[in-house]
């Protein structure tokens, strides 16, 4: 392998035997970056915890041997930290996706009620499980994940004929988005409402978004829906890159807008509600993360691979930190506490853009 | 000074005030008489004002008129406050809910809950009051600038974001208490069944003087809708416009509140029914919105009782069924027009 003459600033030529690609620089800096904090942040989440294992006893764990409570504890961390990167990729690149078909950052499916909406379906079968039984013949965890995914896909379909009117509208999709949200937050609470308290008090943890309840099943079904989906986002990513300059543009590139169009959401609001079913609606990542992507990379739109990485990373460390608070809480209560400034830090700079 | 044409204007829309209150007579009146047990108008007004003993006037005297008049009195104050909001940000989209108000009127009361352990009424009310006024002066703050299209939608973003914001705090405490989610669980969907009588009293002083201080702020609103140098020019105190306005909002939604818990959307469509009849003036505007909203909250609290039974539909549920839709009226508008 031997590094090529740089063909712009910023970008090197690598040659592998007959295959040559373009790297851009900053985008090796920025991956490598993203990948040390993940393993970083992995081997805290792993080495910390209730219980005090030392180094050499949790590798030992890790390796298959050491006590049965070791072994279950380790076991346990990791099991929750895979939930957190796999649930921060799917919100990531799900993020990427609807902000680069809607041309909007502020479009992301936590902001426009779509993980609001698939929760609705899911709080359903959480409160009232003895229903769900009846008329499906199923034991209702078995359906949480199916239901959840075709709420988001209907709240997605709900929004989309809203806020048509005369072509699409980015400002009207955000304001309708802001609508939906409300009304699915307020039949959860009248869900809520009516249920009794120690389910309501799983629900409520469960919606503002927690790793708690995670288990291994449901995290490997959702990389089942998450790994095929980024793959997805790798073929796309020409037709994307078009679809960025716009509709008319993509088209005179030869691309099919609306099937890319199309297609990426549908992509976007799978991924965002089947990660919702695992973890609730964990707010503000699929928002932050691939803005975060987008000034760490360097790139023209939002990334949704990079994205991916990013929601992996900012999950897990979000996770981590709210496990080593004092009290631990809900990993939803801390992303939104970051992730609610930042969208404040970008709305008033737009206002300020507007106004001047 | 008023221009003629408003002066002209003035009794056809006196009459308008009128009629409104007529509404409301009878909104009050259905709200007495429909229930999980219908009673009839000639029994209602019979247990009200004469002196009969029977099951029927025990449910009209002990159950419906006491949430009736919370009702009536939440709906002044939500109406009158949203049109001071839409007023002052001259954003069509403003509402306490929407705007993050009540997120932090909220966001107070568990805070106190939470971090001090006090379930006083009297405290309460105070702590719901102190972050309904820090919500809404950010809000105003931000919201002066926000004058253009684009800002609109921005504005409303700042407002759900805020909201947002505070409320991850507020779900913190109740995730990390069980006592705080016991007072927050249903203190969190607006209601104007089964509160605190005695908060109701503590606070009704402070919601009249809000009442009067939006009516008393409309017409410095009419001349600030020209802009702030107009205003200025025709003498608006423009600072103090301003301020009587915060006050004045902190004051209904903060109040309603505290008593009611977070009903959303009244403030929004109140004020732009209000709009349809009273036209561009504030000094009518405002007392038009209050009527309305009183009338919206009566009758989506009348409806909840009867809609899906046994249970009842709570009214800050059935304000976002109904007001939610009329958001998404209200964005699918041709243009998003400025006020």
């Amino acid at each position: 392998m031997s590094a090529g003459r740089t063909t712009a600033p910023g970008v090197a030529a690598v040659r592998l035997g007959p295959v040559a690609l373009r790297v851009r620089r900053r985008a090796v800096v920025a991956t490598l970056a993203v990948l040390l904090v993940l393993v970083g942040v992995l081997t805290v989440a792993l080495l910390t915890g209730a219980l005090a294992l030392p180094v050499d006893r949790v590798l030992v764990a890790l390796a298959g041997q050491g006590s049965g409570v070791e072994q279950l504890v380790v076991g346990r961390r990791l099991q929750r930290a895979a939930a957190a990167v796999v649930v921060g990729a799917a919100l990531g690149c799900s993020g990427a996706l609807t902000q680069t078909v809607t041309r909007n950052p502020i479009a992301s499916p936590d902001i426009l009620g779509v993980t609001a909406g698939a929760s609705v379906f899911a709080v359903l079968v959480a409160v009232r499980p003895d229903v769900v039984e009846g008329a499906l013949g199923v034991p209702p965890q078995s359906v949480v994940g199916v239901a959840t995914v075709l709420g988001g896909l209907l709240t997605a379909a709900l929004l989309l004929v809203l806020s048509q009117r005369g072509g699409f509208d980015g400002f009207r999709l955000v304001l309708v988005g802001i609508g939906v949200n409300a009304l699915a937050l307020a039949v959860v609470s009248w869900l809520l409402t009516r249920a009794e308290l120690e389910s309501a008090a799983v629900a409520q943890r469960w919606l503002v978004g927690s790793l708690e309840g995670a288990t291994g099943t449901e995290v490997a079904s959702l990389g089942l829906v998450a790994l095929p989906g980024l793959l997805a986002c790798v073929v796309l990513a020409d037709r994307l890159g078009a679809l960025r300059l716009g509709p008319e543009v993509a088209r005179s590139l030869g691309v099919r807008a609306g099937g890319t169009q199309v297609g990426a959401l549908v992509l976007a609001v799978v991924l965002a509600s089947a990660a919702t079913a695992v973890v609730g609606p964990v707010a503000f990542v699929a928002f932050v993360a691939p803005q975060i992507a987008l000034r760490a990379f360097r790139t023209a739109g939002p990334p949704p691979l990079a994205g991916a990485a990013v929601g992996a990373a900012l999950l897990l460390v979000a996770d981590t930190l709210a496990q080593s608070l004092p009290v631990p809480l809900p990993v939803g209560v801390l992303t939104s506490l970051v992730g609610a400034p930042f969208l404040l830090y970008l709305a008033t700079r737009s206002l300020r853009r507007t106004r001047g | 000074m008023s221009p003629p044409d408003v002066r002209r204007r003035a009794p056809r829309q006196a009459l308008l005030l009128v009629v409104l209150a007529a509404v409301l007579a009878a909104a009050l009146l259905l709200s007495l008489m429909i229930g999980s047990r219908a009673i009839p108008a000639g029994d209602v007004l019979a247990a009200l004002f004469a002196d009969v003993d029977s099951d029927d006037a025990t449910v009209v005297t002990s159950q419906r008129l006491p949430r009736t008049l919370v009702a009536l009195a939440a709906g002044l104050a939500l109406g009158a406050g949203g049109a001071l909001m839409q007023g002052h940000t001259r954003n069509p989209l403003a509402d306490p809910g929407l705007f993050g108000v009540n997120a932090g009127a909220a966001f107070g009361v568990a805070v106190l809950v939470f971090v001090l352990g006090v379930q006083a009424p009297a405290a309460i009310v105070l702590a719901a009051l102190l972050g309904a006024g820090v919500a809404a002066t950010l809000l105003f703050v931000l919201g002066l600038g926000a004058l253009r299209g684009d800002a609109l939608v921005m504005l409303a973003v700042l407002g759900t974001t805020l909201a947002a914001f505070l409320g991850a705090f507020t779900q913190g405490f109740v995730l990390l208490d069980r006592q705080t989610l016991d007072v927050m669980r249903f203190w969190d969907v607006g209601s104007v069944a089964g509160r605190d009588l005695s908060a109701t009293a503590l606070v009704l002083p402070l919601a009249v003087a809000g009442l009067v201080l939006a009516l008393l702020n409309g017409g410095a609103l009419s001349s600030l809708g020209l802009g702030e140098d107009v205003a200025r020019s025709l003498g608006t105190g423009v600072l103090r416009a301003r301020v009587v306005g915060i006050v004045a909002v902190t004051l209904l939604a903060g109040t309603t509140t505290a008593v009611c818990g977070p009903i959303g959307f009244v403030g929004l469509v109140a004020p732009h029914v209000a709009r349809r009849f009273a036209g561009h003036d504030y000094r009518w505007i405002v007392p038009a919105s209050a009527l309305v909203g009183a009338v919206v909250v009566l009758v989506a609290d009348t409806l909840g009782r009867v809609i899906a039974p046994p249970g009842e539909l709570q009214v800050g549920i059935m304000m976002a069924l109904v007001g939610a839709p009329v958001l998404l009226v209200i964005t699918r508008r041709r243009r998003l027009v400025a006020l």
